[in-house]
């Protein structure tokens, strides 16, 4: 975060994270497709030959004034892929609000807990407090045939109360409730962060 | 400890006399003073070394100014990779026993040579050099600029503007949700 009072700027940073193809990437696409041109960046990817996030994607965002502040959004996504922790953990760093985004097949099961417990230890490592971060849980992909309802994520999880959606990123679905209420849990918390 | 969501009238901020106000415990406030400070210093650094192009990032890849040939460079891109590249190497660095106080990345181009250089734990500078200019002063004037841009950030400056915000907890969600949708055109 920082807040430049000359331009009346405050920049934030918001990080989507998630196992291998939760639909990370997906969010942003949909947003980069979705919001007006003249308010946003292009879309950065790091991505491998095959198409797959090696580094992050990153995408900014200008929203009109709030109370006298322009703030401007700096979404990051991870890659998935479990040998690139080392990579999930730098992008992390700085992060004003996360994103989490669940496969909801139940065949992906173990691997949104393992990517849980992983994001957990990487904000304590920054000396961030996981449970006072603002988090929001994203459960995409709630049209597959065996997907798991919300509640059962929620009690796997022990989402402990964090906002959750759900979500069909690929179709749009649940974007921009996502995007609303990471921005309002972060926005909330400047006023903690402002001494 | 102000709180600038409390007032139903927005009210100015200033809480506590010994301090200035709105000053971010994480992160980085930058006041007037500070911009126009971090900008000349950017300035002497783009005159003395020469440098065609220099930029200054936040820790997390936020643009915080740059001096020089523009060009075509996406800047909020630039900034997002600048930092995203510090980190890896320094991860890099750490990971191989390497880590130290301070680092500089150098990269040699056709054209142009390229520093990226940590400038305390909050700040990062992406200086381009042409390839003529030795690589021992660039390396000098650029660690030289960061160890006075800490300087700079860390001080307050005495005479802080007071703002007006018109914002509280009531109306946050509704200005959000209103900004966002403005924004979305589906």
């Amino acid at each position: 975060m920082n807040i430049n009072w000359q331009h009346r700027e405050l920049n934030l940073k918001v990080v989507y994270y998630g196992p291998a193809l939760s639909g990370k990437t997906t969010n942003l696409e949909q947003i980069y497709k979705r919001v007006n041109p003249n308010q946003r960046s292009e879309l950065v990817s790091l991505k491998t030959h095959e198409d797959r996030t090696l580094f992050f994607d990153f995408l900014q965002l200008e929203l009109g004034k709030i109370g006298g502040l322009t703030p401007k959004i700096h979404l990051y996504t991870v890659p998935g892929q479990s040998y690139y922790e080392a990579s999930r953990r730098l992008v992390l760093r700085g992060t004003d609000g996360v994103v989490f985004v669940v496969d909801s097949s139940v065949s992906r099961l173990n691997d949104n807990v393992a990517a849980w417990k992983d994001m957990y230890s990487h904000l304590r490592s920054f000396g961030f407090d996981p449970d006072k971060m603002p988090i929001v849980v994203q459960f995409n992909k709630q049209d597959l045939p065996d997907a798991l309802n919300p509640l059962a994520i929620k009690n796997l999880l022990h989402t402990n109360g964090k906002p959750v959606v759900n979500a069909v990123a690929v179709r749009g679905e649940g974007v921009l409730d996502t995007l609303k209420l990471i921005t309002r849990a972060v926005m909330t918390n400047v006023q903690r962060e402002i001494a | 400890m102000s709180d600038f969501l409390s007032s139903s009238q927005g009210s100015a901020i200033n809480v506590d006399a010994d301090r200035p106000s709105l000053v971010l415990r994480t992160g980085i406030t930058l006041y007037p003073d500070h911009e126009r400070a971090l900008d000349t210093l950017l300035e002497q650094l783009v005159e003395r070394c020469p440098a065609p192009f220099a930029l200054m990032a936040d820790s997390s890849g936020q643009l915080i100014s740059y001096k020089g040939e523009r060009g075509k460079h996406d800047l909020i891109a630039l900034a997002s990779l600048v930092a995203g590249d510090l980190a890896a190497s320094q991860e890099i660095a750490r990971l191989t026993g390497e880590l130290q106080a301070s680092h500089l990345i150098l990269r040699e181009g056709p054209k142009y040579n390229s520093f990226i250089a940590d400038a305390g734990e909050n700040l990062i500078l992406f200086v381009q050099t042409a390839r003529e200019t030795p690589l021992g002063w660039a390396r000098l004037l650029i660690q030289y600029t960061g160890r006075q841009a800490v300087n700079i950030i860390k001080t307050v400056p005495a005479q802080v503007e007071e703002i007006n915000l018109e914002i509280n907890k009531d109306n946050l969600s509704d200005l959000i949700g209103d900004a966002l949708d403005d924004l979305w055109i589906g």
